[in-house]
């Protein structure tokens, strides 16, 4: 505890407790007054044995109190695990930040070729192959979009070239049953699942306050499952929410908060990621923007939020609008990634991520990797304590000495982030080894992965249990 | 017999002063052959520092504390070689020029040509034309090693070629320079033999130049 303390670290911080108790009551008032559209009769039902709703139709009007009771029961941290183990690779809590992919994009940014072109399924595995070999990269979501049943495939193809956790997206509660039957399968059964979760499922509500059936089938299923979820709206400030960021906010929250109150009547105590990913209309393109500073503003709050509520966040980062890797993608990407390390977004997706979420490049995702790595660093802080002020070493070099080749010096010069990617030599060596920009680096890097890289293999029992439910569901 | 030299390599590697001094009295203890503890077990240690040290496995701070014991353990060895003039890879005079007073870099360069069984007279920071023509007459070097960091001192790498040759010592002496703002292109200009852009290279340089 006391090397803690002696710790500098980068601190950060926009919302006041009181300006969250805000928005918090101001998305109270948009419950009991303007009410959420619920398109499910299941739900419904739960709502109205509570007592605590007005239903009119099927608007349903909130009292706070149950609002307060469903916030009190989910729990505040989610550990998601690697596949087939205990072992916590995305722990969701506190102010830990974990990094993944994103998922469904139709274009893919081939980097043998630098052509933009639709996703096949092999483009699928490289990049799931990347994901797995990045150690930046603690969860997968499926980057591009296959198939017929994209969404089982997919998962199929996730759970098969990659150990680490998978944030899926499907389309209903029977695309639901069929992933999580082949998860339950990797991970030895459905207890082993649900003690030591290998995914997590993304939904949305239909901003503006409306949960579709399909979406509310799915909120559900994973509450009735015991099994994590991000139920996460997406509205777009000037069409689908208020112009204002503080408005969008308090609708999302609203959206946010009306979804948890069906989990949580579902199954008390089911884990529940706080998310949601405001984003602004382009006013002349009418382009849902990424990475920009509204964007990021937004992420913070989300992520502020969530910890005032006591829950595990989803965040966004590494996000850009480019449709290139290029300097606007660098800097996009670096700019998102240090706001999502300094605001603390549990689960942070979307590395990877170019022409405002449309096209994935694997590039991106290894530049992202090379990014996250140096901010972690910065993020670590430096050491205050007698080995870090060193009294005793400044003493016996003195004015006349070097510090090169003292004990000290040995002992912490592997402490330093030392890049992977980025280059640190003078000119004429940089000149020497072929004078490369980080682009031809990037791709080089990108290509040899995805000929090299092997994940650890699933057992062929488990993959046969992955193609029955491909075939039977 | 190849076990104390395996031990003095590893500990060498490892930059532990001690451990080297030990085991090369152990070896002479035991009737060993200078040399063969020298090329069997300093230089045998060495090498592979040097060749972690280019893989980027290594870091200067270790390469440094293991040329530091390099050094402990020559400075036992070097009388009884003596003889056979198998001491040194060579001499260096080695000195940052007069106006700067920035070593770090000339310090490090030292370190590793000891390393690399180079013998090195270091003369210090700010250091005037004549005091490196003093040296050279006296202790009759192979090479002279100049370093400078400032753009306003590097030019007086230039002034103390000139008084080497004035003082007809020039031919006598292979000249090396480096530092943060010199180039090849400057070492050629003011008639240097030889630049390195970092002391790893700087290594290298010298053992051409005296080979």
């Amino acid at each position: 505890m006391i090397l803690e303390n002696m710790t500098a670290v980068p601190r950060f911080g926009m919302l006041t407790r009181e300006q969250c108790e805000t928005i918090h009551r101001a998305s109270l008032e948009v419950l009991r007054r303007t009410g959420v559209r619920i398109y499910h009769d299941e739900a419904l039902d739960l709502l109205r044995e509570t007592d605590a709703v007005t239903i009119d139709g099927n608007l349903v009007r909130f009292q706070p109190g149950l609002v307060e009771w469903a916030l009190a029961q989910a729990p505040s941290r989610i550990p998601l695990c690697k596949r087939g183990s205990d072992k916590v690779i995305a722990p969701l809590e506190g102010r830990e930040v974990c990094f993944g992919t994103g998922s469904d994009c139709l274009t893919y940014l081939d980097p043998r070729t630098g052509e933009r072109r639709p996703f096949t399924a092999a483009d699928v595995i490289d990049c799931i192959h990347v994901t797995d070999a990045l150690p930046e990269m603690q969860f997968c979501m499926s980057m591009g979009v296959i198939g017929k049943h994209p969404y089982r495939e997919q998962f199929a193809l996730m759970l098969e070239h990659t150990t680490k956790p998978i944030v899926f997206v499907c389309d209903d509660r029977a695309d639901c049953e069929a992933i999580v039957a082949m998860a339950a399968a990797a991970a030895g059964g459905i207890e082993q699942l649900q003690l030591n979760p290998s995914l997590l499922l993304y939904s949305e509500p239909s901003s503006p306050l409306r949960h579709s059936e399909t979406a509310v089938g799915k909120v559900l299923y994973m509450a009735e499952q015991n099994l994590p979820i991000v139920h996460s709206p997406a509205p777009v400030q000037g069409g689908t929410a208020t112009v204002t960021l503080g408005g969008a906010l308090v609708m999302a929250n609203a959206e946010i908060l009306s979804g948890l109150v069906m989990h949580q009547l579902k199954r008390a105590g089911a884990p529940w990621v706080y998310g949601s990913g405001m984003h602004q209309l382009d006013m002349r393109t009418t382009i849902s923007v990424y990475t920009s500073p509204e964007f990021v503003l937004a992420r913070v709050a989300v992520a502020e939020m969530g910890r005032f509520y006591g829950l595990p966040t989803w965040g966004y980062a590494g996000d850009v609008n480019s449709c290139v890797v290029d300097e606007q993608a660098a800097a996009e990407a670096t700019f998102s990634i240090m706001a999502a390390l300094l605001a603390g977004n549990n689960l942070t997706h979307d590395i990877g991520y170019a022409e405002s979420g449309k096209t994935t490049s694997p590039e991106l995702i290894v530049l992202c990797d090379e990014i996250i790595s140096m901010l972690r660093h910065f993020m670590a802080g430096f050491s205050l304590d007698e080995d870090g002020i060193a009294l005793d070493i400044i003493h016996e070099v003195g004015p006349d000495g070097n510090f090169l080749a003292t004990n000290h010096t040995v002992r912490h010069c592997r402490d330093m982030w030392r890049p992977k990617l980025f280059s640190r030599l003078g000119g004429e060596a940089w000149a020497n080894k072929g004078g490369k920009w980080l682009g031809e680096i990037l791709r080089e890097k990108t290509v040899s992965i995805i000929e090299e890289h092997q994940p650890e293999p699933l057992d062929d029992n488990v993959r046969a249990e992955i193609e029955y439910v491909l075939k039977n569901s | 017999m190849a076990d104390i030299l395996q031990r003095m390599a590893s500990s060498l590697y490892d930059g532990d002063e001690e451990g080297v001094v030990e085991s090369v009295q152990k070896a002479l203890g035991q009737g060993m052959d200078p040399q063969d503890v020298l090329s069997g077990g300093l230089i045998a240690g060495m090498d592979e520092v040097g060749k972690d040290f280019k893989a980027g496995d290594l870091f200067v701070p270790e390469v440094l504390i293991a040329a530091r014991a390099m050094a402990a353990g020559m400075k036992i060895l070097r009388p009884l070689l003596a003889e056979s003039d198998a001491s040194s890879a060579g001499k260096c005079v080695i000195g940052t020029v007069e106006g700067d007073l920035h070593d770090i870099g000339k310090n490090l360069v030292k370190m590793m040509l000891e390393g690399a069984g180079f013998e090195t007279v270091d003369l210090g920071t700010d250091v005037k034309p004549e005091v490196f023509v003093d040296a050279v007459r006296e202790q009759q070097p192979k090479i002279v090693g100049m370093s400078a960091l400032l753009t306003t001192t590097m030019v007086n790498m230039k002034t103390t070629i000139e008084a080497l040759q004035e003082s007809g010592l020039r031919d006598s002496v292979k000249i090396m320079i480096g530092g943060a703002p010199v180039t090849a292109a400057f070492a050629d200009e003011i008639g240097a033999d030889a630049y390195a852009p970092d002391a790893a290279t700087a290594v290298d340089v010298a053992r051409s130049l005296t080979a």
